[in-house]
């Protein structure tokens, strides 16, 4: 076994809740897709397709836990104060010995993740103010417009989801191997801050809810690939 | 003199130096505990192998192990002791010394014994 083995082992154990996407991000993102996504769609094969998609979100959110249990077993995470957790990230940047620091419960991670977000969300928001209320091509300054003010929110709501994405995959140690919450996460903040210029489609909020709850879903189901790629092995009999 | 990497090599704690049983400890020190399904998948060992390294990790008191009922099955619940933790956490440090005194190692020119007379 190569270092890199035990070093994966330690990660997938400390982020096995994480990793769980069938139980958090797919059901969230369906009911995104399902809820709102598609709600500025009102043809009947959309409609059932809401349908299909929330029931299947109200299933896994119902039977994702048990499944999980009786595949893969059950670690319990070690709980540790999330300041800990924060600077083990930032001081402990090279090899598996360092990395070798226990994880916090997922509650706590949430709410640093959240926060994270917010404040960079803030500052980038304050940086790019003017940008910030662009409609079409044009700057203009809020007027209390209707038009105005929901193209406001749907730019927050990319910059948060892209924030929310890029804050997850740094909590997950900058992996390699969680490159995809990068990805995602460069995408949706290139929309927030880029698409007045180069799609301003995209600022439409049955688009926006679309992408976002898409994107969770791809993210769920690429951290279930990841966790059954290294629990999905067995030595022979 | 500080030891060679062949003597830090030759030091290392030899209950924790098996690919299988480090890879029990390192999962158990990512953890508060955990099944025996869990590390049966993680460390890809069979039921068996993994009983038996379980057997000789608990006789050296590195873990413990607990057993409960959930839903008419017994569940095996296994987690550091407090001594595991140390001895896991020691390991990883050795081993990243012996990595540093490796790359720094350079072979010693042997120098001939004068010969008698």
């Amino acid at each position: 076994m190569e270092i890199q083995d035990f070093e994966r082992i330690r990660f997938v154990t400390q982020r096995f809740g994480d990793l769980q996407g069938f139980r958090r991000l797919v059901p969230v993102g369906l009911m995104i897709l399902s809820g709102a996504g598609l709600s500025s769609f009102t043809s009947w094969p959309l409609m059932l397709l809401r349908t299909v998609l929330f029931a299947g979100a109200c299933l896994l959110l119902l039977g994702a836990g048990r499944y999980y249990r009786n595949t893969f077993g059950e670690a319990e995470a070690t709980q540790v104060e999330p300041v800990a957790e924060l600077s083990s990230f930032l001081l402990t940047a090279d090899g598996p010995a360092q990395r070798l620091q226990p994880s916090i419960s997922t509650v706590p991670r949430v709410l640093l993740v959240g926060g994270l977000a917010c404040a960079v969300f803030i500052i980038f928001q304050l940086l790019c103010w003017p940008p910030w209320v662009t409609v079409g091509s044009e700057v203009i300054h809020w007027s209390g417009d209707p038009a105005m003010t929901r193209a406001i929110l749907i730019h927050m709501l990319y910059g948060l989801c892209g924030i929310f994405f890029l804050g997850t995959w740094w909590m997950r140690e900058q992996r390699l191997s969680q490159g995809y919450y990068l990805g995602i996460g460069l995408l949706l903040s290139g929309f927030s801050a880029l698409s007045p210029w180069f799609a301003p489609a995209a600022i439409h909020l049955g688009v926006a809810l679309l992408l976002c709850g898409s994107s969770m879903v791809l993210a769920g189901l690429l951290d279930h690939w990841q966790l059954v790629r290294v629990l999905g092995r067995r030595e022979e009999e | 003199m500080s030891a060679t990497p062949f003597e830090q090599l030759a030091n290392l704690d030899r209950r924790v130096h098996d690919p299988a049983r480090l890879s029990i400890l390192t999962a158990l020190s990512a953890c508060e505990r955990a099944d025996f399904l869990f590390l049966q998948r993680i460390t890809g060992l069979t039921k068996g192998n993994l009983s038996s390294h379980l057997s000789k990790l608990e006789e050296a008191g590195l873990v413990e192990t607990e057993k409960r009922f959930v839903n008419k099955k017994t569940q095996t619940l296994v987690r550091l002791s407090g001594d595991g933790r140390e001895t896991i956490e020691g390991y990883w440090q050795e081993m990243q010394e012996l990595r540093k005194s490796a790359t720094r190692w350079r072979p010693q020119k042997l120098v001939p014994e004068p010969s008698p007379g």
